[in-house]
């Protein structure tokens, strides 16, 4: 390659691994569901990809190899948080502040929340496989799991998903009953009072 | 015949192939069960796909500048391969011949512009502490023989922006010393980690010769796009 060719080159990842921001604080904050986390998470990432970027043979791999830095950093934090605890096994805390319930729909909440009671390993297949379109080997390769382990994560995860998605949908709908019962008994007392 | 949940997973997410997929589709046909379990399967999809669509990171000033600064970069290299490289090479020759050059070339990036150098740390760790200043005077004394002489940056983020302040740095006095000694050296703190702090209800109370600057990231990518040399610590 030319020095014009490897100049040209040098520019364009720079320019990528700081465009790769929105995606990467997306994937980063559905592993961790905590915003300013997510943000450090992120930059952490931008700054070792930049460090790193000579590392990156294959401009096709780009995706996988920012991921695979940002799994290194995310479970480099855990770690550190929480030492006494399997990384793996690790559930997150459901975040959601009265500001985000009116900025996010009931449905997307319900998601959200179950994602958080998700084992951390399965919270990340399930995320870069759903969010990203990532396929199975890219997973494999960026977690450093066999394929087989892929596709028991992503199971137990879709499984788990479901099952507590139509837990909360239906919590959702008695309380909704429940609220609508007693506005109803409401209306009635006033009418009777009325009468 | 059945078909595991793992096949209908792969299924969905484009993974089967060839004879697999022929069988699993020919199946769809006329099993309504699957048909249902396939369903379920894209709507659960399509649920997190939505649940995360509007996650955006914090917007920061500094983005409306970035197609600037990667032109300007992308200018920057073209004259350094071209007029400035064998020059800049000579520097660095110079430089690896003393054996008290620290710095390790794995943890470089980018070294166009000879003599400017960007450190970076972000941990809350006393021995990286004492490493980021050490390099710092190790790269002073070994450039204040070379003409163009160095410009250098210690920028702080997370953790290691206890390095900048005044009730929590061991090594606050050095580092104003150092700002005192050398014009050529600036301290920067960056802006998010004072703000974490601030969110904290905690006063960063940064030492007075450090500046409050931009993000980390972006003062790290605004120095490497302007050819600076990388080191983290």
């Amino acid at each position: 390659m030319n020095i014009f060719k490897l100049a040209c080159r040098k520019v364009a990842l720079v320019r990528r691994i700081e465009s790769s921001r929105p995606k990467l604080y997306r994937m980063a904050y559905a592993w961790s569901h905590d915003a300013m986390l997510a943000d450090d998470l992120v930059q952490e990432t931008q700054m070792l990809a930049l460090q790193k970027i000579e590392q990156l043979k294959d401009e096709a791999a780009f995706d996988g190899w920012v991921y695979t830095i940002l799994n290194n950093v995310w479970l480099g934090y855990l770690r550190k948080s929480r030492p006494s605890e399997d990384i793996e096994k690790i559930v997150i805390a459901d975040n959601n502040t009265p500001e985000h319930e009116m900025l996010v729909s009931q449905v997307d909440l319900m998601v959200r929340s179950a994602m958080t009671g998700l084992p951390n390993a399965q919270r990340q297949v399930v995320s870069l496989v759903d969010l990203d379109g990532l396929s199975y080997s890219e997973v494999a390769s960026v977690l450093q799991i066999p394929i087989g382990t892929v596709m028991s994560r992503l199971n137990r995860a879709r499984g788990a998903l479901g099952k507590s998605i139509k837990k909360n949908r239906l919590e959702q709908q008695n309380k909704t009953h429940v609220a609508f019962k007693a506005q109803e008994n409401n209306a009635d007392n006033i009418l009777r009072v009325v009468k | 015949m059945e078909f595991s949940t793992e096949i209908i997973n792969a299924y969905a997410d484009g993974e089967l192939q060839g004879g697999e997929k022929i069988e699993f589709e020919k199946a769809l046909l006329s099993d309504t069960n699957l048909q249902q379990t396939l369903d379920d399967l894209y709507a659960l999809k399509a649920q997190l796909q939505h649940a995360y669509h509007n996650v955006e990171p914090p917007v920061k000033q500094q983005d409306s500048t970035t197609n600037y600064r990667v032109a300007a970069y992308a200018v920057f290299l073209l004259m350094t391969f071209t007029g400035g490289w064998f020059s800049s090479d000579l520097i660095h020759n110079r430089m690896d011949m003393t054996d008290a050059n620290p710095i390790n070339p794995a943890m470089q990036v980018m070294a166009e512009q000879p003599g400017k150098y960007i450190l970076h740390i972000s941990v809350n760790d006393n021995n990286k502490f004492k490493q980021t200043l050490d390099q710092a005077e190790s790269l002073l004394a070994n450039y204040q023989n070379v003409d163009q002489g160095i410009q250098l940056e210690i920028i702080a983020n997370a953790g290691g922006l206890d390095l900048f302040r005044e009730n929590s740095s061991p090594y606050a006095k050095r580092v104003k010393a150092l700002s005192n000694e050398y014009p050529n050296i600036k301290f920067i703190a960056c802006s998010n980690a004072i703000e974490r702090l601030r969110e904290k209800g905690i006063e960063p109370d940064l030492i007075n010769t450090v500046h409050q600057g931009a993000t980390a990231i972006d003062q790290v990518v605004k120095r490497v796009h302007q050819g600076w040399s990388y080191i983290k610590i």
